[in-house]
């Protein structure tokens, strides 16, 4: 993928320059990427601090001012509980970014070493494991996630991890090609002749250069799983209330969609702002780390 | 998974053997051969599935017997229900005699109504599957549009927009556009039915007025995702010589996109079918309940709610088994439309 000399003393590392000025480039040729990063930023930091920007509490009910349209004191209204909206939209992100990171971190950790085992040692370890990720690949995630949440029992770290390893066969699949073209470079039978044990081999010359793919697969796979968190909250199988997340707020709303039918709005935007914000970073590392192919 | 990498697409040649000219014997027996080998994986692939969908009723946390009945069931009902589910026989007994009723068409009885699951299948599958049918239909007939646009008016402000939609299409949640359809199209403006549906054996008219809303909030993320995909494909596909080659031999306009450029990019969009299957019938779950369509979708969150595990495994089952025969068809047209495919 990248165009390194295929040396026995030049491992292809995909770009050897530094962090800044790699963001020193971006700011002419990734404005609308570095953009994202900063909302990306500012919503990590909204959950982090949601109980000191939050203007009242998410959770506390007042049914005299319920499904209160926008004032000064309740800027995006309350639900049907009385409920500041913009509050529980605050605290949201929290659930939100949580699912996003541990659906993405369960897929990396279980189909990483799957995928570098598959690629690495080829053979019958490469058949079998194709077919069973084959296999998970075929089942809708969300359809899974449901399957395991109904029988499990709802929850956000049941139906994260759920997603999670239905998304680990697409990076599995992902580093086992990768892994499959490293392992014809000539350091890799270098490093054999010297010696060393092949799980080491594997773990630190294959992986390293077979791995870039993989960072860009992660930014998308926070938005697909953005959107499965969504979807299974708004179905009441992510988190449990009262605690808010964008989900389940559209779930909420949903209920009392024909008295007031802007609820709808406010969680959905934020979940769309969330999604594209990820998805435009990864759309930019790819085409930093895989210029060949011009996509977005 | 929501963005595919994009596959890329290696270069058909430009005259194309035609099928049953002389062909070496020894490459036909090669393609049964591979055809016989892709035909054991597809059916190891399907039990495997099975597999799956049976292990799920392992997942219960403690006596599924206990979980269903109830604390305060009586010694009688729990052993009612395990010889029901077949809790009473050693594991690979268990997945036996339940794999031998599904190959039969039986996937036992909902506990909740006591029906029996595959009546329940019948009923909700082709609702299910028409949906299914017609956002693929849009995703296909748009995105190839909206994709042609995206490549070839790439640096000019259409097909910036183009662009920049698609890439905002596929970070929407597809129940959320749904709310917001029903919102715009039935609550303010009355124009389509906000809930229901009608069977497409029962008028085309009717099927269409309910299935407008459904199918755009279920397949504008695919129309985004081939759009995306194809140009992409497109692009890559512009930048090689037999394009170069063929606009220096002076071919131009329609005939050097239909003929040269799309035939080449055909193939990743093609991959992305199979995933945007996976993706629409995962996606029809959430997007049924939204409009409160009876198909499989409403089927299975309904059993997730009521406990109702035999329904919850045959819809688990039968999604996966839509995907994987649809990925099967898919393999085939691949190899149709790739000569060099075909023996690989």
């Amino acid at each position: 993928m990248t165009t390194t000399v295929d040396t026995v003393t030049a491992p292809a590392t995909p770009r050897a320059e530094g962090l800044r000025r790699a963001l020193g480039r971006w700011r002419h040729e990734e404005k609308a990427a570095l953009v994202a990063v900063g909302v990306l930023v500012v919503l990590v930091l909204v959950a982090v601090f949601a109980p000191l920007i939050a203007p009242h509490d998410p959770n506390a009910q007042s049914i005299a001012d319920r499904l209160a349209t926008p004032s000064a004191t309740h800027p995006l209204g309350t639900d049907d509980l009385g409920r500041d909206v913009l509050s529980r939209l605050l605290y949201g992100a929290r659930a939100s970014l949580v699912a996003s990171v541990l659906a993405m971190a369960v897929a990396v950790l279980v189909g990483l070493p799957l995928g570098l085992a598959a690629g690495f040692a080829g053979g019958i370890v490469d058949i079998v494991l194709r077919r069973v990720l084959d296999t998970v690949l075929a089942f809708p995630a969300i359809v899974l996630a449901i399957g395991v949440t109904g029988v499990v029992g709802p929850g956000l770290v049941t139906s994260m991890c759920a997603i999670g390893i239905v998304f680990a066969p697409s990076v599995a699949r992902l580093i086992r090609g990768q892994t499959l073209s490293t392992r014809e470079r000539l350091y890799v039978p270098a490093a054999v002749t010297y010696g060393s044990h092949p799980l080491r081999v594997a773990v630190r010359h294959v992986l390293p250069n077979a791995v870039a793919p993989v960072v860009i697969q992660m930014s998308l796979l926070m938005s697909t799983a953005l959107l499965a968190e969504a979807s299974l909250s708004f179905l009441g199988l992510g988190v449990q209330p009262p605690t808010a997340s964008w989900g389940s707020m559209l779930g909420q709303a949903y209920g009392y969609m024909s008295q007031a039918p802007t609820q709808v709005f406010a969680p959905g935007l934020a979940i769309v702002l969330t999604a594209y914000c990820f998805i435009a970073v990864g759309d930019a590392l790819r085409r930093e780390l895989d210029p060949r192919q011009q996509t977005f | 998974m929501s963005t595919a990498p994009p596959v890329t697409a290696a270069p058909v040649p430009l005259q194309p053997q035609r099928d049953g000219a002389a062909r070496p014997p020894g490459r036909r027996a090669a393609a049964a051969r591979t055809l016989a080998l892709r035909a054991g994986a597809f059916l190891a692939t399907l039990v495997l599935a099975t597999f799956v969908a049976f292990w799920l009723i392992k997942l219960v946390p403690g006596d599924p017997a206990t979980a269903i009945a109830g604390e305060n069931a009586t010694p009688e009902r729990l052993a009612e229900i395990r010889a029901q589910l077949g809790l009473d026989k050693p594991l690979l007994a268990q997945y036996g005699s339940w794999a031998a009723g599904v190959v039969h068409g039986d996937f036992g009885t909902s506990l909740y109504s006591g029906q029996s699951v595959a009546g329940l299948l019948a009923q909700r599958l082709p609702v299910t599957l028409s949906l299914v049918f017609c956002s693929l239909l849009l995703a296909v007939v748009v995105g190839v549009a909206a994709g042609i646009v995206g490549a070839v008016r790439n640096k000019r402000p259409e097909g910036r927009v183009v662009t920049g939609a698609a890439t905002l299409g596929i970070a929407v949640p597809n129940f959320w556009l749904g709310l917001v359809l029903v919102t715009v199209f039935a609550i303010w403006n009355p124009w389509f039915p906000a809930t229901g549906f009608s069977r497409a054996g029962d008028g085309a008219g009717e099927f269409l007025r309910f299935a407008v809303l459904p199918t755009l909030a279920l397949g504008a993320a695919g129309v985004a995702e081939v759009a995306r995909q194809l140009r992409g494909a497109l692009l890559e596909v512009f930048t090689a010589d037999y394009i170069r080659m063929a606009r220096a031999k002076g071919i131009s306009g329609t005939a050097l996109l239909v003929r040269h450029a799309l035939r080449n990019a055909g193939v990743p969009v093609v991959t992305v079918l199979g995933l945007l299957i996976n993706r629409l019938v995962g996606g029809t779950v959430v997007v049924e309940v939204v409009f409160a369509i009876p198909g499989m979708g409403t089927l299975v969150v309904d059993a997730v709610k009521q406990r109702d595990y035999p329904v919850i495994q045959a819809v688990v089952l039968v999604m996966a088994v839509i995907v994987l025969v649809a990925n099967a068809i898919v393999e085939i047209l691949y190899r149709r439309i790739d000569p060099r495919i075909r023996l690989s």
